[in-house]
C-alpha cells in the first residue's frame, strides 16, 4: 500500500531511530497522527529545541544549555578532583549518588581501534590541557569495566601519572542489595580480591 | 546429569518435536539426511549457545520459518531445571536471540553456559591429533567455558582485546613509522591479564587430563603404548612446556602447581615487549594462548606428527573419554555425551572398549545409519529411536 507522502516521510524518519523497525515506525506514525494537535506540536518543538539549545560544555564536554555548564560554573564544588567518564549519561549516574562533589571530564567514547576510534577521536588532548591549567590533584578514572573501557582507563592513567597527579580508578565489586548467588563469577572474583576488613 | 525432555520448534528439519527421555544409551538410527545429527546439534546448542557445525544461527532455522526454539528439561545433581533458547530472524528487523533459565530470561547468553554440560564427539574430532593446533585449543576451551565461569569471562575479554590489539598492530605496520602507537601499551595490559587467566586455566585442565587420558588410552590400546599430554605455551619459548619430566614449566616441575595469574601476566607483558619489532613487521599478536598447543606424545614420539591412522583414532577417543571423566571430577556429575556417527569409524574392538568405558556415563546419544548385527550386543539395554524426515519414533 502507498502512504501519503507526509505519512511515509515520518515513518521513514522514525525508522532511523535505534530499536525502531518498520512495524513500530508505522504504529508510532499512526499514533502521532491521532494525537491532539498541541501535543504533536510540543513533540516537534522539543526535538527542534534540543538540537538548537543543547551543546557541549567547552570545558568538560558534558551536555549543557549554558556554557560553561552548571557543574563547571559551580564554585562550591571541589576544584581539585576530576572524574573522567565515557559518556554524558555517566555524569548523570554519578551525580545521582550525591557522593561526588568534584568536576568531570567527558571523553565521548572509548578506544576501539576496530571501529577506528583512537585517542585523537576522544577528548583526551583537552583533558591534558585542563590538567596543565587547572589545579587538579586527583584524577578518578571512571570508564566502563568493558575491555575497551579498561584499555582507555589504562591509557589515560599512563598519561596522567607522569604529571605527578594522583590517579585512581573506581572499585569493582558486588552491587548493593543484590544476591550473591546471582552475581557473575568475574565480579565475585574481583570483589574477593578487593575485600575489606570489617570495622 | 540427563535430559528428561527435549522440545524443538522449527529447528533444522524438525517442525515440531517433543521427546521424553531417560538416563541410558540412546541409539539414534536412520538413513542419511533424516535429521539424526540435527538432534544432537540441538542439545549441544542449548549447552554451548552456538552450533558445533555452523557459524551462523540463521542456518539452524527451518527453511521458510521466521524463528526457532530449543528447550529441554534437565535432571542434574542439584535437581530439575529447564533451558530454552530462541532465535529469530526477520528481514528488516534483524536477529534476536534469547535464552531462558527456569523460565526466566537471562541478560547475557553466557549465563546459559555451564548449566547443561555436554561432551561432543564427531567424525571431525579424529582430526584432534594431526589437525592444526586450533582444534586442540578448541577442545580445551569448550571444556573450560562450560566448567569455569572465570575462564568464560576471561575468554570473551581476551578475544576482544586480541582483535583490538591486532587492529592497532595492523595500522602500525601500514603506517611504516617506527614510533610505537601510544595506546598499544594499554592493550598489552588488558591482553596480558586476561590471557594469563586462560593459560592458568588450561594448565590446570591439562595437569588433570594427563592422568585421565593416559588411563583411557591404556584401556583402549591394551597398554601397549603410553600416551602423554603436555601444554606448549608460546610464552617464554619451548622451555615453558608442561611435558615430559625433563621439561620445566615457568621454573617449576611438571607436577608443581600452575603459575599464578599475577606472575604469568608479568611474563606475558615482558614477552610482548621483546616481540615489539617482530609484531610491528608482521602486524599481528605473536604470543599468547591463541598460539598455544596441546601436545600429544605416544611413547615419547610426537603423535601430532608420527601417529598412524589407527593410533590417531585411539588417541582422539582417549582424549574424549578423559574429557568425560574430567567433567565428572570437576562438576561432580557426568556430562551428557553426544557421539555423532563415530561408530562407523571404529572397528569392533574399539567399539566394545568404548562401550565399556562409557558404562557409568549417565546419558549417551549415539547416531548410526544402520543397526549393525553386533550393535545390540555392544550396547545392551540401549533405547532405539528411528529418525525419518524430522520425525522421531521409539522402537521396541
Amino acid at each position: 500500500m502507498l502512504y501519503p507522502e507526509p505519512m511515509a516521510r515520518l515513518m521513514a524518519e522514525l525508522g532511523r531511530l535505534p530499536g525502531v523497525g518498520p512495524k513500530t515506525a508505522q504504529r508510532l506514525a499512526y499514533h502521532i497522527l491521532r494525537m491532539p494537535r498541541e501535543q504533536a506540536q510540543a513533540l516537534a518543538d522539543a526535538i527542534v529545541r534540543l538540537r538548537q539549545e543543547i551543546r557541549y560544555c567547552s570545558r568538560c564536554f558534558n551536555l549543557t544549555d549554558v556554557d560553561p555548564c552548571r557543574i563547571c560554573q559551580d564554585s562550591s564544588r571541589q576544584q581539585d578532583v576530576l572524574c573522567v567518564v565515557q559518556e554524558p549519561r555517566d555524569v548523570m549516574a554519578i551525580e545521582g549518588t550525591r557522593e561526588y562533589h568534584g568536576l568531570y571530564h567527558v571523553l565521548h567514547g572509548a578506544l576501539s581501534p576496530l571501529q577506528g576510534i583512537g585517542p585523537e577521536n576522544l577528548r583526551i588532548k583537552e583533558l591534558l590541557s585542563r590538567l596543565q591549567h587547572e589545579p587538579i590533584q586527583e584524577v578518578i578514572v571512571a570508564t566502563n569495566p568493558t575491555v575497551e573501557g579498561e584499555a582507555t582507563g589504562l591509557y589515560i592513567a599512563r598519561l596522567v601519572r607522569p604529571l605527578g597527579i594522583r590517579t585512581t580508578r573506581l572499585a569493582q565489586g558486588l552491587p548493593m542489595g543484590a544476591d550473591l548467588e546471582y552475581t557473575d563469577e568475574a565480579t565475585l572474583a574481583q570483589a574477593l580480591v578487593g575485600r575489606k576488613e570489617i570495622s | 546429569m540427563h535430559l528428561a525432555t527435549l522440545r524443538l520448534q522449527n529447528f533444522r528439519n524438525y517442525p515440531a518435536l517433543e521427546l521424553p527421555l531417560q538416563p541410558g544409551v540412546h541409539l539414534i538410527l536412520g538413513r542419511n539426511a533424516q535429521g539424526k545429527t540435527n538432534l544432537l546439534e540441538s542439545i549441544a546448542y542449548l549447552a554451548l549457545g552456538r552450533s558445533f557445525r555452523v557459524a551462523s544461527d540463521r542456518d539452524l532455522i527451518r527453511w521458510g520459518a521466521p524463528e526457532m526454539r530449543v528447550a529441554a528439561g534437565v535432571d542434574g545433581r542439584l535437581g530439575r531445571f529447564t533451558l530454552e533458547l530462541e532465535y529469530s530472524w526477520r528481514p528488516g528487523e534483524g536477529a534476536t536471540k534469547q535464552a531462558r533459565l527456569n523460565g526466566l530470561k537471562v541478560e547475557r547468553l553466557s549465563q546459559l553456559l555451564g548449566n547443561l554440560l555436554v561432551v561432543v564427539f564427531t567424525p571431525g574430532d579424529l582430526e584432534l591429533v594431526k589437525g592444526p593446533p586450533a582444534c586442540r585449543r578448541r577442545m580445551l576451551d569448550t571444556e573450560l567455558v562450560q566448567l569455569n565461569a572465570g575462564y568464560r569471562s576471561a575468554f570473551a575479554r581476551y578475544q576482544r582485546a586480541l582483535a583490538q590489539r591486532n587492529s592497532v598492530l595492523r595500522a602500525w605496520q601500514a603506517s611504516g613509522s617506527a614510533a610505537e602507537p601510544p595506546p598499544l601499551a594499554a592493550w598489552d595490559q588488558e591482553l596480558a591479564e586476561t590471557g594469563a587467566r586462560l593459560v592458568v586455566g588450561r594448565l590446570q585442565a591439562v595437569a588433570r587430563l594427563r592422568k585421565l587420558a593416559a588411563e583411557a588410552h591404556a584401556a583402549l590400546a591394551g597398554g601397549s603404548e603410553r600416551l602423554e599430554l603436555g601444554y606448549e605455551c608460546s610464552l617464554g619459548g619451548k622451555r615453558n612446556c608442561l611435558a615430559n619430566d625433563e621439561v620445566y614449566l615457568f621454573g617449576g616441575s611438571p607436577e608443581s602447581p600452575a603459575p599464578d595469574v599475577t606472575s604469568l601476566t608479568e611474563v606475558f607483558l615482558s614477552e610482548l615487549h621483546q616481540r615489539r619489532p617482530e609484531e610491528r613487521r608482521r602486524g599481528t599478536t605473536l604470543v599468547g594462548p591463541h598460539r598455544d598447543d596441546l601436545a600429544l606424545w605416544l611413547d615419547r614420539r610426537d603423535a601430532r606428527i608420527y601417529a598412524s591412522q589407527g593410533q590417531q583414532r585411539t588417541v582422539s577417543l582417549a582424549l574424549k573419554l578423559a574429557e568425560v571423566r574430567y567433567f565428572q571430577q570437576v562438576a561432580g556429575e557426568f556430562p551428557v555425551l553426544l557421539l555423532d556417527d563415530v561408530l562407523s569409524e571404529l572397528d569392533e574392538g574399539r567399539q566394545t572398549a568404548l562401550a565399556q568405558a562409557l558404562g557409568p556415563v549417565t546419558q549417551v546419544f549415539l547416531t548410526a545409519t544402520a543397526l549393525s548385527p553386533g550393535l545390540r550386543d555392544v550396547w545392551p539395554g540401549s533405547f532405539e529411536y528411528e529418525v525419518q524426515d524430522g520425525k522421531v519414533t521409539r522402537r521396541g
